[in-house]
């Protein structure tokens, strides 16, 4: 069989599963006169977000994921803007997760519309990778109306870029036999976490392919570049060992944070404060489904002039009550006193997490307080469970508006 | 564009096969026959789901309805305006 087949010895088979401008795609399934015509998913052309998306018509005149709404709006003034259909894209995510696991032993997600599958052993089901990959694209569609590309290669660096080969309905398999001269004739950018800054400098000593950088030598990467230049050494030759691991295998997060922008940007100190308490209360709900408790607390700010300012302390011992962090954020936008000066956005997260909680120090001027707030906490959450986040909230959080966003 | 609508709604629905399946609606006076139902998801409400729809009547106008199990109330959430 050749290099493209499967593997005979201990080689895996990865495969890349990315969906074709999937939020878009959803909108056009729901509103078929869409199709063929630019659709920008995000909010309206006058909206100071970002696009979440925009489909391959919309592409063609420059908008992409991140482009400013106004932007996209003056680079395709007949674009059809749409904001998100509720809750559709986490139900349609499900689905297609649900339809990758029966083809793949292990599938790692890595957003709601992306996902690494090892389909190494599947060779009793399908006489080769692509046809396992033809079947999957197949059952997609079927199921969800939505198309996918797919890469096929013998590991997660480089099916990613088989997968965006051929782009949208696409599907390609590199040949393990061929991997360098695959990889030569491309731009140095298409490698994993080569940026701009590092296409600059990979140009300086006249390196613009993979193929100028497998010429160097590793002694000559590493003088350069350090470690990462032994990682840029590898990814040339298209070496990566990063196993695909299912969702129950991945690390715990590091982090739990939400953030807000302003509609407006507001030096109102009232409005600031009412949303960090939105920010806490959603931040020390998530902390307790995860069954986690959070020792640092950092507050990010935003100012109308886009510079963004962070600020952590930690606490004595990990709590998972919204009181504590909300305590913790208020001080620290205390310290940071931007009083005067517009607030664009307003971020707070709890790192330095645990599963166990710290023995909190009792308030001595207010004794069983501690276990009261927890006790209310846990009574909210269970109305939460049963009627929903909108069923309960705290009065002073600027909740409806975060709800929305 | 769309146009966020929030309007309660009636009506008349199949429970076949174990899926929901809206036919017609009569919303502000007019009585709108389902022609094709193009999109159909879930999200939670708590312990409770919201069933929505994206559907074209027959004249080719599209809405967006959602059922809520717990109130077992229909409402208009979207309507799309050329």
């Amino acid at each position: 069989m050749s290099g493209a087949g499967w593997s005979k010895g201990a080689g895996r088979v990865v495969l890349h599963i990315d969906m074709d401008a999937f939020f878009a795609a959803v909108e056009e399934r729901f509103l078929p006169i869409l199709r063929d015509r630019p659709v920008i998913v995000g909010g309206g052309p006058d909206q100071r977000g970002v696009a979440t998306t925009a489909n391959y018509a919309a592409r063609k005149f420059g908008v992409h994921s991140a482009t400013p709404l106004r932007e996209a709006a003056r680079l395709c003034p007949d674009a059809h803007f749409i904001s998100s259909s509720e809750g559709a894209y986490g139900f349609y995510s499900a689905r297609l997760f649900e339809i990758f696991s029966r083809f793949a032993p292990k599938v790692e997600p890595t957003s709601v519309d992306e996902a690494f599958a090892d389909v190494t052993g599947m060779e009793r089901h399908f006489a080769t990778p692509a046809d396992l990959a033809r079947a999957l694209k197949r059952q997609v569609h079927e199921e969800t109306g939505l198309t996918c590309s797919v890469g096929i290669a013998p590991n997660k660096l480089l099916a990613k870029m088989a997968s965006s080969q051929y782009k949208p309905d696409g599907l390609f398999c590199v040949d393990r036999d061929r991997v360098l001269e695959w990889l030569a004739p491309q731009p140095v950018g298409q490698l994993w976490g080569v940026g701009a800054r590092t296409e600059e400098a990979l140009a300086r000593i006249g390196v613009q392919t993979i193929g100028d950088l497998q010429a160097l030598s590793l002694a000559a990467l590493t003088r350069r570049f350090g470690k990462w230049g032994e990682v840029m050494h590898r990814m040339a030759r298209g070496e990566d060992r990063t196993p695909v691991l299912a969702a129950d295998e991945r690390p715990q997060e590091k982090s739990i944070g939400h953030e807000h922008t302003f509609d407006r940007d507001t030096a109102d100190p009232v409005l600031w404060h009412a949303t960090l308490l939105a920010l806490c209360d959603r931040v020390g709900r998530r902390l307790r489904q995860a069954g986690l408790f959070g020792r640092t607390v950092t507050l990010k700010y935003r100012t109308a002039d886009f510079r963004t300012t962070t600020h952590a302390d930690s606490l004595a011992s990990p709590t998972d009550s919204e009181k504590v962090i909300f305590g913790v954020a208020c001080r620290l936008l205390e310290d940071l006193k931007p009083a005067g000066r517009k607030v664009r956005l307003l971020g707070v997260s709890v790192s330095k997490l645990s599963a166990t909680p710290g023995g909190a120090q009792p308030d001595l001027f207010n004794p069983g307080g501690d276990r009261r707030q927890g006790e209310v906490s846990q009574v909210v959450d269970k109305i939460r469970d049963r009627f929903g986040s909108a069923a309960i909230g705290r009065l002073g959080a600027r909740d409806q508006e975060l709800r929305r966003s | 564009m769309y146009q966020e609508i929030n309007d309660p709604v009636d009506v008349l629905a199949l429970f076949e096969e174990g899926k929901l399946k809206p036919q017609r609606f009569r919303w502000k006076g007019n009585v709108h026959r389902v022609a094709q139902v193009t999109g159909a998801w879930l999200t939670d409400k708590g312990a409770f789901k919201v069933r929505h729809f994206a559907l074209m009547d027959e004249e080719a106008n599209f809405f967006q309805l959602a059922y809520d199990d717990r109130t077992t109330a229909w409402k208009v959430t979207r309507i799309w305006v050329e």
